[in-house]
């Protein structure tokens, strides 16, 4: 019975794109989502560690991921070597990463050992018949179907590991300070007088703007995938998963005295093979320089330099791999024009090109596949910029809420439908 | 003498007070492009809130600031050595002197005017105060160096890094507000803030923190909480000034000289903050002084090739 629910809710909001609502349609799009756990690299030993990493702890996950983040968000390197793909994958065999990302997706409890499938439901649309899926849970069966069904969604499961190290050299300052002796000419110049408020309060913009006006940061970042296939996730759901136990005394009760769980319990922590992160691939970048406008304090400078480099790389690497690609749905459909929420930050130009895709859930496999239904490209006037703090910048495009597509070839575009790009 | 020259310009189109210049004088306009404030100041800065801040010139040649609204009108008048910190609809004004160079005030007061209601006793004057962030501001007196309080300011620069010739006075609070904002940096460019007496006041400029008992420093609010410290020691307290963690601590998150956070708790934890106890271990408390993370040898900060303790982690 659960299945056929789940099923015709997908059915309603994929086949029948028309009479989608706004929310089934963001339920489509968090089941889209892929989920990221991402944290950084510093070098204490360098210059700006504590500015970088206070502002990187600062910054939220993509809003284009579902937020799968581990606690441990800043690890630190005095490394000289500039690939630390190696340190990297060896820390997390150390630490068993993978493992611990398996364990919040089933929300493991860390005192008693059980897991919890909410997560996996709430994700997976499985909140729409959530009474239904949560008897089913309790069930042999109830979990084989998340088997099915999570697969998807945990299969896309990334680490993102940014390697963030200030440019230290003279010519930041130099340029920081050459900047505000133009800024300091101009105000004289136009005012003429040398002791006025202008040149005074140009003078304190110096000070400010020498500290931060050159900040700039080399990001590597590491994408990697967790390796969840058919043959993991069977053995995990066989030999670890057990629920938690609810409140009351009698589940309590069955849960003491089951003795299978502290067996299950014992396995699985003792496994350091069956979970792994396999590596995708990496992209190095300098940041860009920073728009001051609409900024209030170094600090804001420091975020918006580290958010817009890392923002930076992972569009790259979206654009590089395929499985990390974001799929957004499509917004509106009005004639030969449709909008989606996606923009500059994902890396939208005027260049770009998009596919329509319809997703279609297989019963058999309990997977998804698409089908393509047209290609778009971005009206060059009306690209979204989403960009970290863009509205403070003021940046054209900035004011939009979504960028606006000509359709170039229509198969039967409906709102609901997602959109990728292609190459 | 034309600071407006070095303003920010047009401001976002959800804006409804762009400033403008005409005539060598300042004035505002909608959205629209339609005049709302007449371009008779000396000066104006983006709007906050609805509010701009604006100057003429004095007599003798002084910039005295005030605030205008939309409508053109003078929610404060220009009679203000300077006006700053707008926010939940309160300024601090500062009248007394300003350094030869026009970069700071020192040897004056602050204090809080309510811009609904300018006439309304908001409590006595101060030698520095904050802004009022979710009802409550930070008021400082009796410190044990001078303070320069500067005016604040952020150069333009263009996406080249190229100088736009323009300048942003910031009159509002950002999120990232920190009270080192205010002062002038020293040749290394680090603010310190010399210890003084620091109050928790409120809407009405009562006290909510003993003032008989100041706090040496303070930090800003966030998530509810902010560091305090006394006598050489930290801990925390809420908005309504209960000390949730106790000052007892030598070293405590985000206060000066502290290490960045390095784990992400999750949300069902609260509030938490990581303290230093006096054998260097560290534990993460809640907004209710609750341990989150026990007392332990790790800062939470690991290195690449070690393995994290158990603890640190939330999975």
């Amino acid at each position: 019975m659960k299945r056929i629910i789940v099923l015709l809710i997908l059915a309603a909001a994929v086949v029948l794109p028309e009479q989608v609502s706004a929310q089934n349609m963001d339920s489509v799009m968090r089941y889209r989502r892929s989920s990221l756990y991402s944290f950084m690299i510093s070098h204490p030993d360098k210059k700006m560690d504590s500015e970088i990493v206070g502002a990187y702890m600062a910054l939220e996950t993509p809003d284009k991921y579902n937020n799968h983040d581990l606690s441990v968000k800043c690890i630190t390197s005095d490394s000289k070597k500039e690939d630390l793909q190696a340190e990297v994958e060896d820390f997390f065999q150390r630490n068993q990463v993978a493992k611990r990302l398996v364990s919040k997706w089933f929300l493991r409890n860390k005192e008693n050992g059980g897991f919890d499938a909410s997560l996996v439901m709430e994700r997976g649309l499985y909140d729409a018949s959530a009474i239904d899926v949560e008897s089913a849970a309790q069930t042999k069966r109830g979990v084989d179907a998340l088997a099915d069904k999570g697969y998807d969604l945990i299969s896309n499961t990334f680490v993102i590991v940014n390697d963030i190290t200030y440019v230290d050299h003279e010519a930041n300052a130099d340029k920081a300070s050459g900047i505000m002796s133009i800024i300091g000419a101009v105000a004289t110049a136009v005012t003429g007088d040398e002791n006025n408020i202008v040149t005074s309060l140009t003078t304190l913009g110096s000070m400010v703007s020498s500290m931060i006006a050159g900040f700039a940061v080399n990001t590597t970042s590491y994408l990697y995938q967790l390796d969840w296939t058919d043959s993991v996730a069977n053995y995990f759901y066989e030999h670890y998963y057990y629920d938690r136990p609810g409140t009351d005394s009698a589940s309590l009760a069955a849960f003491s005295s089951d003795t299978l769980i502290p067996m299950k319990r014992a396995a699985y922590e003792a496994d350091t093979t069956l979970f792994k992160l396999k590596y995708v691939g990496s992209y190095k970048a300098r940041s860009d320089n920073p728009v001051l406008r609409g900024l209030y304090n170094p600090e804001d400078v420091f975020r918006k330099v580290c958010a817009r480099a890392i923002d930076k790389n992972v569009m790259n690497l979206q654009k590089e791999f395929d499985q990390f690609k974001v799929k957004v749905p499509i917004s509106t459909v009005n004639g030969k024009t449709v909008t989606a929420k996606i923009g500059m930050k994902e890396g939208v130009t005027a260049q770009s090109k998009f596919e329509v895709l319809m997703p279609v859930f297989n019963a058999e496999t309990g997977k998804f596949t698409y089908t393509r239904k047209g290609v778009l490209r971005p009206d060059g006037k009306s690209i979204w910029d989403n960009r970290y703090m863009a509205s403070e910048e003021q940046a054209m495009g900035s004011e939009l809420n979504a960028t606006t597509f000509k359709v170039v070839t229509d198969l039967g575009i409906e709102p609901g439908m997602l959109i990728r790009e292609i190459k | 003498m034309c600071l407006g020259a070095f303003l920010a310009p047009a401001a976002l189109s959800a804006q409804t007070m762009i400033p403008f210049e005409q005539g060598g004088k300042w004035g505002y306009k909608n959205a629209q492009g339609e005049v709302i404030v007449e371009a008779k100041y000396a000066e104006a800065s983006s709007a906050v809130d609805g509010y701009g801040l604006v100057a003429r010139e004095s007599d003798d040649d002084v910039l005295m600031w005030g605030v205008v609204t939309s409508d053109g009108a003078e929610a404060l008048p220009l009679d203000y050595v300077y006006v700053d910190l707008c926010n939940e609809g309160i300024v601090a004004v500062y009248r007394g002197p300003v350094d030869d160079d026009s970069l700071y005030f020192d040897d004056g007061l602050w204090w809080f005017v309510d811009l609904a209601d300018p006439g309304r006793d908001m409590g006595p004057r101060y030698s520095v105060v904050g802004p009022f962030v979710d009802g409550v501001a930070w008021v400082g007196s009796s410190f044990s160096k001078p303070v320069k309080r500067q005016m604040r300011v952020m150069p333009i620069l263009d996406k080249k890094g190229k100088p736009t010739g323009e300048e942003n006075i910031i009159f509002g609070v950002s999120q990232s507000f920190m009270l080192e904002d205010m002062f002038i940096p020293d040749d290394s460019g680090k603010v310190v803030i010399p210890d003084g007496e620091w109050t928790l006041v409120d809407r009405d400029g009562k006290a909510v923190t003993d003032p008989d008992r100041a706090y040496e420093a303070v930090g800003m609010f966030e998530d509810g909480l902010a560091w305090v410290k006394r006598g050489g020691l930290f801990g925390f307290i809420n908005q309504q000034g209960e000390e949730v963690i106790p000052v007892i601590y030598p070293m405590v998150q985000d206060a000066p000289g502290s290490h960045p956070a390095a784990l992400l708790m999750r949300p069902e934890n609260g509030a938490v903050r990581w303290v230093m106890n006096g054998d260097g271990k560290t534990a993460w408390l809640n907004e209710k002084g609750e341990v989150v993370i026990d007392f332990t040898d790790s800062d939470g900060r690991v290195s690449v090739f070690d393995k994290v303790d158990e603890s640190m982690w939330d999975y």
